[in-house]
């Protein structure tokens, strides 16, 4: 019987010090494991950037994947666009 | 005359079926496999150019897969000594890394800057496009296509 992991957790890297400008860079794992099939899928991506300021505020950067956003718009936009046109079919059928 | 031999065979096959090296071989696959869940794998070093301070972000996918077979049998049941037995595996794996954004730290503040990937966009939309022209033509022939029975 295969036995599937999957784990997602978000990780926080070391404090970077620049200049007056403290930093901590965040990222998300996906981790997928198959034991008995010896093998498996880890999907590592940016998330966010934690900012504290000279002045002691924290500030979150939130990192947005622009490419991957487009090409999911742009899925999204076939498979409206097929559900529309079977529903336009169906009506003047 | 220059004396020309050819090596023998054997110590090649022997560094061949070294276990040894298989073994190490898969600890390092599996090694590079598992750095991919680390904050570092996704963000580089830190990169100073003139006043401003660069650090790069990447999405980085790691996919990996083994597989073992072993196996035995003998010719004839009844001559023990006839018996034979052997084994294989394999496995690969793959390393994908795709830049996402930049964080820039400029004396005016901290901005992250996207980095996109206007090749993969433009093949999307024509596969979009292309779909969607597919589907139109599609449905317009169907309405065109006369009834068998007028």
């Amino acid at each position: 019987m295969t036995i599937l992991l999957l784990r997602i957790e978000t990780l926080t890297g070391p404090l970077v010090r620049v200049k007056d400008t403290q930093l901590r860079v965040r990222s998300q794992v996906v981790q997928l494991r198959l034991p008995s099939a010896s093998g498996g899928l880890i999907w590592n991506r940016p998330v966010a950037v934690l900012m504290r300021t000279p002045d002691g505020q924290d500030r979150i950067l939130p990192i947005l994947d622009v490419t991957r956003t487009a090409v999911l718009a742009l899925v999204g936009l076939c498979l409206a666009s097929t559900f529309l046109l079977r529903l336009l079919r169906r009506k003047t059928a | 005359m220059a004396d020309i031999s050819t090596p023998s065979p054997k110590p090649q096959v022997s560094k061949l079926l070294d276990p040894t090296l298989a073994l190490n071989t898969v600890q390092t696959t599996l090694d590079k496999f598992l750095s991919a869940a680390n904050v570092e794998a996704v963000y580089g070093p830190l990169i100073e150019q003139g006043e401003n301070v660069v650090i790069p972000a990447a999405e980085v996918l790691s996919i990996v897969g083994f597989g073992l077979g072993l196996g035995g049998g003998s010719q004839n049941a009844t001559e023990p000594e006839n018996t034979g037995s052997g084994g294989g595996g394999g496995g690969g794996g793959r390393v994908l890394a795709r830049p996402v954004a930049a964080i820039i730290m400029s004396p005016t503040g901290v901005r992250v800057e996207p980095i996109v990937d206007v090749t993969k966009i433009v093949l999307a939309v024509f596969t979009t496009l292309g779909f969607m022209v597919g589907m139109l033509t599609r449905m317009m022939s169907r309405r065109q296509r006369p009834k068998l029975n007028d």
